[in-house]
């Protein structure tokens, strides 16, 4: 017998069947605490932000929308807004360092150090487009530019939008 | 031709998550009106979805697990033999209500007057042991399609959100209960909102309780709500 899918689980998980929640978590948590201890180090944060990101699944699973995209990327989205929020929560009240435009990624991004260090402040950061601009001395319409460049080149170097 | 939607500079930013609070509120409702933009938000959505994948795989310990679970469970008991989790409640016309409400520093301010909040009397059963009661959201936490619940079975009640923006930047949503009482009695039910809008909060025991309210607070909670409640639910037990 097949396993049920990620949507499907979500579906009952919206009909108040918890079991679901744990099915979900089992096939995603790993991937939400390495986004998670990627933008925010090890220690608790990242434990939080994760049970966090499946409990908003929980909570939303009735009204779930597809189009938004598949489970997966709902709750990795989900994990790095929460991220965000931690970083800057951070940053406002003076714990933490914020990162140095550079990249440690296990990727082949292919794209000029300019443009990566726009996407690695912005995600992986938590940075907003004026912090990056005043980090990288450069006008905030060339942070909003560099973003657009740098997803799109991203995009084109997708192995699977090669293939 | 058309010309390009001025707008497309932030859909990058927006899926970074990099707008400021403002920004990003103002493109998102931006982009209910422009296929342009949504075009835009779909394809960098597509390669980010490169970067979430980037981190080094590691797994939680197991008491995420096990405290995610534990909520899960907890939350899923008041819908569980009802056979229908949630259901839109049928909302009646009924005057709007004044609710005094003490501020700190002994301000007083009404709901009726100040944040109009339109109260329907929703109580429609929907089983035996399940009710809905409707309430509005008021303010700049309302969207035109915005609407609040209250979902009690047994005892146990949970609010249930749909179309509410986020809090604005540090602040959480705070659930307050009101009874006879004059002054709202503070829970520790502190939440913030995903962009999708939806959220669901567990309640505390509700026996007594006439108003579930929610305001915006500092992060930690007050005691005392300090801002106009943008969430009001009436219950009828």
């Amino acid at each position: 017998m097949s396993k049920p899918s990620d949507l499907e689980l979500v579906r009952r998980a919206g009909n108040a069947d918890a079991g679901c929640v744990e099915a979900i978590y089992d096939r995603h948590a790993a991937s939400c605490f390495s986004l998670a201890r990627r933008m925010l180090g090890e220690g608790p944060s990242a434990e939080r932000v994760v049970g966090t990101a499946f409990l908003r699944l929980w909570r939303t699973a009735q009204s779930f929308d597809v189009t938004r995209g598949s489970v997966r990327t709902q709750l990795l989205e989900s994990v790095h807004e929460l991220c965000v929020d931690e970083i800057r929560d951070r940053a406002n009240g003076g714990g933490g360092a914020r990162p140095s435009a550079s990249s440690n990624l296990p990727i082949d991004h292919g794209l000029p150090v300019e443009l990566w260090s726009v996407l690695e402040l912005a995600y992986f950061g938590g940075m907003t487009e004026t912090e990056i601009a005043d980090q990288l001395d450069v006008p905030v319409t060339v942070v909003k530019q560099r973003a657009r460049m740098a997803l799109e080149g991203l995009g084109g170097s997708d192995p699977r939008a090669r293939a | 031709m058309n010309a390009p939607c001025n707008r497309g500079v932030d859909a990058a930013g927006w899926v970074l998550g990099s707008l400021s609070a403002r920004e990003s509120e103002e493109f998102q409702e931006h982009l209910a009106t422009c296929p342009e933009c949504r075009r835009l938000v779909t394809n960098f959505r597509e390669s980010a979805e490169l970067l979430q994948e980037a981190a080094a795989e590691a797994s939680p310990p197991p008491e995420v697990r096990e405290r995610l679970m534990k909520t899960v469970r907890d939350e899923a008991t008041p819908f569980r033999d009802s056979g229908q989790r949630v259901r839109s409640a049928r909302r009646a016309p009924r005057p709007w209500i004044r609710l005094a409400l003490p501020l700190a520093g002994a301000a007083l301010f009404c709901l009726g007057a100040v944040g109009g909040l339109a109260v329907a009397p929703s109580n429609q059963v929907e089983s035996p042991a399940t009710r809905v009661f409707s309430g509005s959201v008021a303010g700049p936490a309302g969207r035109p399609q915005a609407r609040a619940e209250v979902v009690v079975k047994d005892g146990q009640g949970v609010l249930v959100l749909h179309g509410m923006a986020a809090p604005p930047e540090r602040r959480v949503y705070q659930v307050w209960l009101l009874g006879s009482e004059s002054q709202p009695e503070p829970t520790s039910s502190l939440f913030s909102v995903p962009r999708t809008g939806e959220t669901r909060v567990n309640l505390p025991a509700l026996d007594g309780v006439k108003h579930v309210l929610v305001t915006a607070e500092p992060a930690q909670g007050s005691e005392r709500p300090s801002t106009t409640p943008v969430v009001d639910v009436l219950v009828r037990n």
